[in-house]
């Protein structure tokens, strides 16, 4: 689990999103990245969902941010399909 | 991948993360230049012992991971940005990752500038940012086998950080940063210690306010304001006493939204006089308001405002709807004993009318200094009490993280609606927040400061300490030293306000003549 360099999996389909976990998160849900059916939406959405599909990691979710390819993004983003994206839980790095 | 596999910077302006140790003499030389009079080495390393909420526990072995592409990138726009913003000659920064044996070198900063304050300045700020911003996680591992990933309460404030093609990237605004990291963001401005009521929770009954002259004019506040502003303040919310006693704050505010930088300005009231100022605060640019109501049956608002108005309220609500006000916030403060029966009918109220309601917990700020513990009726009994009515609260995410309230949507309205909300959007379903500041105190994550009435600035509403702006603003004072009283209040802010430990001390000042 620890250290792991990102790995290559197959792309989504298309109306699948494939979002990466972190740290606690990953640890709490035993999984890397989960999939979501996706018809669009932006970040705020995204997290309601993801809220309601692992409701074990909603608390952490709640104090996560949204991250698209190398950026963060606010809530009102909107997250296409095939987006990079990763939801980045309090860091503790330093 | 954006990272690389060895641990020799390039050249001087490094932005790593690596896997093996360090080397940090080496991190160092490679800034070192022709420019530099002045050549900085921070390094971060891993401890053995880390203070827990109970007890210190022993760590035996740590392990750090990343989002690594985004990592690289976030460390070197941070590079870039201390680069600008200290006029640097070189800078490097090297993050190591995977297992980090205790006392290793887990951050590595070097900087050079051409004199050494610069430097010093650039390798703190560059560490700040670095332990909010980047993607990067500690998994401490106990002498027991137990593994814990640390994400601390603190950290990315999505609404400040967050803006991908902002300038901020480019020209980086100073911060106000205390002794725990906390960057503060929000000024919190009184302008009347004066009140039309005299709830008990805030004021005494015999009140002696404050002669006019000791108040800040509306001049020396903008002032103040922008100073602030200046210094990283993003929102101000406007507060009392009442702040709608006094005259035209409309005006204040069509100040106050025009300076650079400030992002939000919102305002607190109990409402009384809102229905005819609510169309004038909004064509003068306020974003938001915030209305104290803590009963809707008369005997019991009259029993803790010790004076009649309910109907203006709620007459001040209807304005402030009609004016066009969004997100209108309810403020209610939650009295064992006394505010239990209005609990689920303040919601019933909020969700028909499409207010976002929260319960704040009694603090012991009261006029009457008669605050016991035991009269805090915490926002999870509040909590509770609302979902045997309404059926189960879901936890909602926000966009503020820096926000003290933790907000819920009622399951039978539409989450995402609210989550909406929280971004400032209109609100089509209305949540209910709770703000506990007794017993879930937030003051890891707290943004705020002060300004009095009578131009005090606190670090805390339970500050006993504070630095007088009035003293500078009157004897010809220089705008920069309006900031470096501002820097220094927020230098010493302690790292929580210690309600119900020993050491507690309450303030000398009650609730309406600090600000609420």
């Amino acid at each position: 689990m620890h250290a792991s360099r990102s790995t290559s999996a197959p792309p989504p389909t298309a109306d699948t999103l494939r979002v990466s976990l972190f740290a606690g998160m990953a640890a709490a849900i035993g999984r890397r990245s989960v999939e979501l059916a996706w018809e669009g939406g932006t970040a705020a959405t995204l997290r309601s969902r993801l809220a309601a599909e692992c409701p074990t990691i909603a608390p952490l979710l709640a104090r996560s941010t949204v991250a698209i390819g190398d950026r963060y993004v606010t809530d009102d983003a909107l997250v296409p399909c095939d987006a990079d994206v990763a939801i980045i839980p309090p860091v503790s790095g330093g | 991948m954006a990272t690389s596999d060895t641990n020799t910077p390039r050249a001087s302006t490094a932005a790593l993360l690596v896997w093996e140790p360090i080397d940090t003499a080496h991190l160092l030389d490679s800034v070192a230049n022709d420019a530099a009079g002045a050549n900085v080495l921070f390094t971060g390393t891993t401890r053995g012992v880390t203070a827990g909420v109970l007890t210190n526990r022993l760590t035996s072995r740590l392990v750090y991971e990343a989002h690594e592409p985004l990592a690289c990138a976030v460390l070197a726009r941070l590079r870039d940005e201390a680069v600008a913003q200290y006029a640097l000659t070189a800078c490097a920064i090297i993050h190591r990752l995977g297992e980090v044996a205790v006392g290793e070198t887990s951050v590595a900063i070097a900087t050079s500038a051409p004199h050494r304050r610069e430097a010093f300045a650039a390798a703190e700020w560059l560490m700040e940012r670095i332990k909010r911003e980047v993607p990067i996680w500690k998994c401490e591992e106990g002498a027991d086998g137990d593994r814990t990933w640390v994400h601390p309460d603190s950290g990315l404030r999505p609404d400040s950080d967050v803006h991908p093609d902002s300038e901020s990237c480019s020209t980086p605004r100073p911060v106000l940063v205390d002794g725990f990291g906390r960057v503060h963001t929000d000024l919190r401005i009184s302008v009347t210690d004066r009140c039309n009521l005299r709830c008990t929770y805030c004021m005494p009954l015999d009140v002696a306010f404050k002669p006019r002259d000791e108040l800040l004019s509306y001049e020396e506040i903008v002032r103040v304001a922008r100073v602030a502003a200046g210094l990283g303040i993003r929102s101000i919310r406007i507060t009392g006493g009442e702040p709608l006693v006094r005259r035209e704050v409309a005006e204040l505010v069509r100040q106050l939204v025009t300076i650079s930088g400030i992002e939000e300005v919102s305002l607190t009231t109990n409402g009384l006089l809102l229905e005819e100022q609510a169309a004038d605060l909004r064509r003068a640019g306020l974003h938001r308001l915030n209305v104290s109501l803590d009963a809707l049956s008369e005997d019991l608002f009259e029993r803790i405002a010790r004076r009649q108005g309910l109907d203006r309220v709620l007459a001040g609500l209807a304005a402030a709807k009609a004016a066009g006000f969004q997100s209108i916030r309810i403020n209610a403060v939650s009295i064992r004993g006394l505010t239990e029966g209005e609990i689920v009918p303040l919601a019933q109220f909020c969700r028909r009318e499409g207010f976002h309601l929260r319960f704040i917990e009694f603090m012991p700020l009261d006029g009457e200094s008669s605050w016991t513990d035991g009269q805090v009726l915490s926002g999870r009994e509040v909590r509770d009490i609302l979902a045997r009515h309404f059926g189960p609260l879901v936890p909602v995410v926000r966009a503020d993280a820096g926000q003290p309230a933790i907000d819920y949507a009622y399951a039978d309205h539409d989450i995402a609606n609210v989550a909406a909300d929280a971004g400032g959007q209109p609100a089509q379903a209305a949540g209910v927040g709770f703000i506990d500041p007794v017993t879930q105190p937030f003051c890891d994550r707290c943004d705020r400061l002060r300004l009095t009435a009578d131009g005090q600035f606190r670090n805390c509403l339970f500050s006993t300490t504070e630095w007088d702006a009035r003293q500078v603003l009157r004897t010809g004072g220089s705008d920069e030293e309006i900031a470096r009283l501002l820097r220094d209040c927020v230098l010493v802010k302690r790292a929580a306000h210690g309600i119900g430990t020993p050491a507690f001390e309450r303030p000398a000042r009650a609730m309406y003549q600090i600000g609420g």
